[in-house]
């Protein structure tokens, strides 16, 4: 068991085995090239947690929970960095990181989803060049329609 | 907003150090070559917003903001899947 210093989510120790590479790292955080995918009991929200930076840690969402007709797009360049060969999307996983809004709901940037393949343990934040959808997508509780 | 019309092969100048060249134009989209001073950062737009969100969600949230969140997401996936 491998330690981490201080996570915000109070996660201490972890098995290096299930390390996710990112081997571009995210965008404003170049540097940081491996990651720990931990789910928090009981909800839908889950961790990006950097081994390298504990205090780095990132809030993410499955999109298919909140946005279930998302359509996914993944250019040339990612699948490169993922390893995963021609229009494969199988055992990929599309994660929204969710950002606290000062008033307001928490947003969800769905212009960049963060794509991990569980399998080969690789990760990327796969910036979309198209319009489609916004990088602050409002999400978490909303009135329910009458 | 400056507006320039440009055809392929013309370029724009930026400042003494930046120079912006159309090298061509196909299927709606401009190829653009840019010449600049390797310190000054060159990203898509989109790459820019997204390491500012990465930035602003990653920075200090307190574990009961964290237990805030979790409490959301519970709540709104209680919300999403009911018994259709």
């Amino acid at each position: 068991m491998a330690q981490l210093e201080s996570s915000p989510i109070g996660q201490s120790g972890f098995d290096p085995g299930q390390i996710i590479e990112f081997p571009a790292g995210l965008p404003a955080f170049e540097d940081l090239r491996r990651f720990l995918l931990l789910a928090l009991d009981g909800s839908a929200i889950g961790a990006l947690q950097s081994v390298d930076r504990p205090e780095i840690c990132f809030p993410v969402i499955p999109i298919a929970a909140i946005k279930p007709d998302y359509e996914m797009e993944l250019p040339p360049e990612d699948r490169e960095l993922l390893a995963v060969a021609g229009h494969e999307t199988a055992g990929l996983l599309a994660l929204a990181i969710v950002t606290l809004a000062e008033s307001g709901p928490p947003t969800a940037n769905f212009l960049a989803p963060v794509l991990i393949h569980l399998g080969r343990r690789r990760g990327v934040q796969s910036v979309r060049s198209d319009a489609r959808y916004s990088h602050q997508h409002p999400v978490g509780p909303t009135e329910e329609p009458c | 907003m400056l507006v320039i019309r440009r055809r392929a092969g013309e370029s724009v100048l930026v400042g003494d150090s930046v120079e912006i060249e159309i090298l061509d134009l196909s299927g709606g989209q401009v190829k653009l070559g840019i010449r600049a001073p390797r310190e000054v950062p060159i990203l898509r737009k989109e790459v820019h917003l997204t390491g500012e969100q990465n930035r602003r969600a990653s920075a200090g949230i307190t574990s009961e903001q964290w237990r805030q969140l979790q409490k959301q997401f519970e709540d709104s996936l209680k919300h999403m899947a009911p018994d259709r």
